[in-house]
């Protein structure tokens, strides 16, 4: 799974802190997050997709294979 | 098959190190070197209570700074990797402390190291309390238990967001593989030493199986009833 979170952040002028208090979760997993290094929950992955105003799959973007 | 080939080699070698090991004989035991000991263990305590000090006093003022955009992240980080340290550089000195004074009770020394020791006890464990008091200043917008809590621990888990659980499961896991494997070797050392020294340490090999035991147990009890 790639993520397009850390330029969207920069789009809306961001920081980590601040998407996470946003977000109800911590800078860490933010961070994880970015670095792809964790798959958020849905609940999470919709908030992120009200906050930026983009559908999920134009945040998280899936390879074919990983969904069939 | 890889793995019991890997598990047979370390078997062997492991069989020969430790029979040469008890052709050994330890000039020096534990009991001749225990004042020394004392005062070493003790002062490495105290340098990592200090420590541990400094670095909380340190979050404390970072935290009640204001700031914005990129600094905000540095100083989160700074903050997450500071609390890692000091929780680390306290639980450390704590270990610390309470090896000096069972030296100090166990070798009967000086009354004056045993107040000593005691009062280090104390204080590294009293520094431990100030721990979720810390965490409450680095996220004061966060619902986090307090101290006194009962069930502190299941309530700073319930309080902990996915991806600190994930992180939390991560290192845990590695540490609970490795305390099973350090225990193991500490079962080893322990035998060697009390062959080649002629001191028996055979209630501690008793106590760390007991505690090998119980932690295995533990988890998989853990893991089965989900």
């Amino acid at each position: 799974m790639k993520t397009r979170l850390k330029e969207l952040r920069a789009r809306d002028g961001l920081n980590q802190t601040e998407l996470a208090k946003r977000t109800k979760v911590s800078r860490q997993t933010i961070s994880l997050i970015e670095r792809e290094e964790l798959m958020p929950s849905l609940l999470i992955a919709m908030r992120l997709s009200h906050i930026f105003d983009e559908p999920i799959d134009n945040i998280f973007i899936f390879k074919e294979e990983d969904l069939v | 098959m890889k793995t019991f080939g890997k598990f047979f080699i370390g078997a062997v070698f492991g069989f020969f190190i430790v029979y040469a090991f008890l052709d050994l004989e330890f000039g020096v035991t534990i009991l001749e070197i225990a004042y020394e000991l004392t005062w070493i263990l003790g002062g490495v305590s105290l340098i990592l209570l200090v420590l541990a000090m400094i670095g909380m006093l340190q979050i404390k003022r970072k935290a009640s700074s204001s700031l914005e955009g990129e600094e905000e992240d540095v100083r989160d980080k700074w903050q997450y990797q500071k609390f890692s340290d000091v929780s680390l550089a306290g639980n450390s000195s704590m270990i610390f402390s309470i090896i000096t004074l069972s030296i100090v009770l166990v070798t009967n020394q000086e009354i004056l190291l045993a107040i000593f020791a005691s009062i280090l006890v104390m204080l590294t464990g009293a520094s431990s309390f100030v721990m979720p008091y810390l965490l409450k200043v680095m996220y004061p917008e966060r619902d986090l238990p307090e101290a006194s809590d009962k069930d502190y621990t299941k309530k700073l888990l319930a309080s902990s967001d996915e991806g600190e659980r994930h992180v939390m499961l991560e290192g845990l896991y590695y540490t609970f593989n490795s305390t099973n494997l350090l225990l193991v070797g500490a079962m080893i050392i322990l035998t060697v030493y009390s062959v080649s020294s002629e001191h028996s340490q055979l209630f501690a090999i008793f106590i760390i199986g007991l505690i090998l035991i119980t932690i295995n147990m533990q988890y998989i009890l853990k893991i089965r009833n989900k």
